[in-house]
C-alpha cells in the first residue's frame, strides 16, 4: 500500500522545485503554440468555406495552412505539453527529484525552435506532404535530438525512484517515452531521408500517424488520467488488474492498427487486415480502462461541479472511450467504405486529440501549475469560461464534420450523384467547423492569458486552490496523506479486494492512490 | 515485398514499366508536395464494391502498388474535398485548361473550392510575339490588361 502518497510534504515540495523551470518552460511554449495552431486551423478552415480570401500569398494556401496546423498543434502544443505532464507525473510518483535540470529546459527550448522551423519551412512550401510528418527533412532531426535530451529524463527519474510498487501511470508514461524516438526516427528515415519507393510509403505512414496516437497520445492521456482522477477522488484506481490488462492489451494491439487508412489502396490486402483485426481486438484496452475509470469515479461524480482539473480530465477519459470505439467501427471496411476520404475523418481526430487528449492536458495543467508556482490560478471564472468553449465548441466541430462527412461520403458512394453534390453537402457544416474553430480559439486566448497571469501573479491564498464553487473537494488543498486508508473501507467488491491483489508476489500494480 | 518491387523491362516494347519520370514530371512532384495538394485530392482508384471508383470513371482499372514505384512519395490522399487526380490527364487532357483551373478555379467550375495558385503564374508585358504558353480565354477579373500576358512559371508547367 505504500503509494507514493506516503510522501511528505518536504519531500512533495523538493521534486516539485525540481521540476518548476522544465515543466514550466514546456507548458509556456506550449500554450503560445497551441494559440498559433487554432489561428493557423481556423485559417484553412475558412479557405474551404471562402476559397477566394488572401489567396494571392503562396505561404497562405489552404494546403500549407493545413499542415502547419497539424503540425503546430501536435508537435507545437500535444506532444511538449504532454512531455511535461509526463515529467512531472513522473517525478511525483518516483519521489525523486533531479539534481540538474538545465539539460532538460534547453532541449525543451531547442524542441521549440525545431517546432518553429518546420513550421515556417511548411509555409515556406518545404513541407513534405506526408501526414503527420509534413515537417522538412532539415527540421525533425532537431526535435528528434531535443525529444530524446528530455524525454530521458522521464527514464531518469524511474530508475532512481524510491522502493514503492509501480503504478499504472508510471507504466504507460514510460512506454510512451521509449515509443516516440522509435516511432519518429524509424517514419522519418523511411519516408524523408531514404524514402522508400512507391506505395510502401502508405503502410509506413499510417503506420506512423496511428501510433503516434496509439503509442505516444493516448499513454499519456491515460496515464496521466490514472493519476489525477483517483488523486482528486481520493479513492484508489477501481481495479489493478483491469489496468493492467487494459495497458497490455493496449500496447499488444495498437502497433498493428493504422493500415484501415488505406483499404482499397495499392497495399496488399493481408496488412489491411492485420490491421481491422487489430483495431477490433482493441475494443479490449478501452473498455478495461473505460470500466476501470468509471469505476474510480463512480459515487463521486458531484465532484465535477466544483473541480476544474476533474472536470477537464474526465470530460477527455469518457471522450477517449467515444473515440476509440468510433476508430473501431471506422476500421471495419464496410463502414469505412462512407467514412473515408471524407471529413468524418477530420471530426475523428479532432475529437481524439483534442476531445481526449487536450483535455487531459489542460486538466493536468491546471493541477499541475499550483504545485510548481506555489500559489493558486487567479480566477475561477476564467477557468470556467475556458471549459465551456473548449466543450462546446468541440462538440459543435465534431458533430459538424461526422454529420458533413457522413453525408458527403454517402454522396461519393452513389455513382449516379456527381462530385459537385458530394461537396455541396459538405459546404453547410463546413460553415459550422469554421464557427466551432472561433470558439476554441478563444478559450484557448483565455486559457493562454490566464497561465501567464499566473505566471506572472499567481494568486496567494490561505482559502486553498481554485474551485469553481465554494464546495470543499479533496482536489488537493493540503494533499491529504490519509486518503489511502479511508479509501479502502469504500465501496464496492472490487475495491476491497485491492489489498488481497497486492499480496500476489511481484506484483508491482497497486490499488492505492498515485 | 512491398519495398523490393521493381520496374519490369518489356522487352518487345524495350521499355521500361513503369516509365522512368521526365525531369518535368519530378519537379511537378515537389509543386505538388511544397503545396499541400494531398489534402484535398487523392491518387488512388479503389476496387469495387469497396467503393464506386470504376463505375464513377476515375479509371479503368483500380490502381497497384506497381503504379506507384516512381513517385516519391506516393501521394495516396486521404480526402476528397477535390476529385481523384489519378491520371488526370487521360480524363482532361488540355494542358489550357489545367492552366485556367490552376490560375482560377472558379473560372471553370463556379462551385469549386479550390485554391486559387496564381502565384505560380507571371502577368507580364507582351514584347514582340505574345508567347505560345499564355493562359488563353481568361476573362472578367482574371483578365490581364491589354498588352500583357499570362505566363506559367516552370513550377505552373511542371
Amino acid at each position: 500500500m505504500s503509494a507514493p502518497e506516503s510522501s511528505s510534504p518536504e519531500e512533495r515540495r523538493i521534486v516539485d522545485l525540481s521540476m518548476r523551470r522544465p515543466v514550466i518552460t514546456l507548458f509556456g511554449f506550449a500554450i503560445l503554440w497551441l494559440i498559433v495552431g487554432s489561428f493557423l486551423g481556423l485559417a484553412s478552415a475558412w479557405k474551404l468555406v471562402q476559397p477566394g480570401i488572401l489567396d494571392s500569398f503562396p505561404w497562405l494556401a489552404f494546403g500549407r495552412l493545413r499542415p502547419a496546423h497539424v503540425s503546430a498543434v501536435a508537435y507545437g502544443w500535444a506532444l511538449p505539453a504532454g512531455l511535461g505532464v509526463a515529467l512531472w507525473i513522473m517525478a511525483r510518483l518516483c519521489r525523486t527529484a533531479l539534481p540538474s535540470t538545465r539539460w532538460l529546459t534547453n532541449a525543451a527550448i531547442f524542441w521549440n525552435l525545431g517546432v518553429l522551423i518546420g513550421v515556417v519551412g511548411i509555409l515556406a512550401g518545404h513541407g513534405t506532404s506526408i501526414e503527420w510528418l509534413d515537417f522538412p527533412g532539415y527540421a525533425a532531426p532537431i526535435l528528434f535530438v531535443s525529444f530524446v535530451s528530455a524525454g530521458l529524463w522521464v527514464a531518469v527519474l524511474f530508475q532512481y525512484r524510491k522502493p514503492d510498487p509501480v503504478f499504472i501511470s508510471e507504466w504507460y508514461l514510460l512506454a510512451a517515452i521509449l515509443s516516440f524516438p522509435w516511432l519518429y526516427a524509424a517514419a522519418n528515415i523511411l519516408l524523408v531521408w531514404s524514402p522508400v519507393p512507391g506505395s510502401a510509403h502508405g503502410p509506413i505512414n499510417w503506420w506512423y500517424g496511428s501510433n503516434l496516437f496509439g503509442l505516444w497520445f493516448t499513454p499519456i492521456g491515460l496515464g496521466a488520467a490514472y493519476y489525477l482522477i483517483p488523486k482528486i477522488v481520493a479513492r484508489p484506481v477501481f481495479s489493478a488488474s483491469l489496468a493492467q490488462f487494459g495497458f497490455w492489451a493496449l500496447i499488444v494491439f495498437y502497433v498493428w492498427t493504422g493500415m484501415n487508412h488505406l483499404i482499397g489502396g495499392p497495399v496488399p490486402v493481408w496488412m489491411i487486415s492485420v490491421s481491422v483485426v487489430a483495431s477490433v481486438l482493441l475494443l479490449v484496452a478501452i473498455l478495461a480502462v473505460a470500466v476501470t475509470l468509471h469505476g474510480t469515479m463512480r459515487g463521486d461524480f458531484h465532484a465535477l461541479k466544483s473541480s476544474p482539473t476533474l472536470r477537464f480530465t474526465v470530460f477527455g477519459a469518457m471522450t477517449y472511450t467515444v473515440v476509440a470505439l468510433q476508430g473501431c467501427l471506422m476500421a471495419i471496411p464496410s463502414l469505412n467504405t462512407f467514412t473515408h476520404f471524407t471529413d468524418f475523418t477530420i471530426g475523428h481526430a479532432h475529437l481524439g486529440l483534442y476531445g481526449f487528449f487536450s483535455m487531459i492536458l489542460f486538466g493536468a495543467i491546471y493541477f499541475i501549475m499550483p504545485r510548481l508556482t506555489g500559489g493558486e490560478w487567479p480566477s475561477a471564472k476564467l477557468i470556467h469560461w475556458h471549459f465551456w468553449l473548449a466543450a462546446i465548441g468541440l462538440l459543435l466541430m465534431v458533430a459538424a464534420l461526422t454529420i458533413g462527412g457522413l453525408l458527403q461520403g454517402l454522396a461519393q458512394y452513389d455513382p449516379s450523384v456527381s462530385f459537385r453534390t458530394s461537396l455541396e453537402f459538405a459546404t453547410p457544416f463546413r460553415i459550422v467547423r469554421g464557427l466551432s474553430g472561433i470558439l476554441l480559439l478563444a478559450g484557448h486566448l483565455l486559457f493562454g492569458l490566464h497561465f501567464f497571469w499566473m505566471l506572472w501573479k499567481p494568486r496567494m491564498t490561505a482559502a486553498g486552490p481554485t474551485l469553481f464553487d465554494l464546495q470543499p473537494t479533496p482536489e488537493d488543498a493540503p494533499e491529504r496523506n490519509a486518503f489511502c486508508h479511508s479509501s479502502l473501507g469504500s465501496g464496492s467488491l472490487l475495491v476491497r479486494r485491492g489489498p488481497g491483489l497486492l499480496s500476489i508476489p511481484c506484483s508491482c500494480w497497486v490499488t492505492s492512490n498515485p | 515485398m512491398l519495398g523490393h518491387l521493381e520496374p519490369v523491362t518489356d522487352l518487345d516494347a524495350n521499355a521500361q514499366i513503369p516509365a522512368p519520370l521526365s525531369g518535368l514530371a519530378i519537379s511537378g512532384e515537389r509543386v505538388y508536395a511544397a503545396n499541400g495538394c494531398i489534402y484535398c485530392h487523392t491518387q488512388q482508384v479503389r476496387p469495387s464494391p469497396l467503393s464506386t471508383d470504376i463505375p464513377k470513371g476515375l479509371g479503368p482499372r483500380r490502381t497497384v502498388p506497381r503504379d506507384y514505384l516512381r513517385m516519391r512519395p506516393a501521394f495516396l490522399g486521404t480526402m476528397r474535398t477535390g476529385p481523384d487526380l489519378s491520371n488526370i490527364a487521360l480524363r482532361q487532357p488540355d494542358p489550357q485548361w489545367h492552366h485556367r483551373h490552376l490560375y482560377n478555379p472558379r473560372s471553370v467550375s463556379a462551385w469549386s473550392v479550390m485554391p486559387a495558385f496564381r502565384f505560380l503564374y507571371k502577368v507580364r508585358r507582351i514584347q514582340g510575339q505574345p508567347s505560345a504558353l499564355a493562359i488563353q480565354g481568361l476573362t472578367g477579373a482574371d483578365a490581364p490588361p491589354s498588352g500583357y500576358e499570362v505566363v506559367p512559371t516552370p513550377e505552373a508547367t511542371a
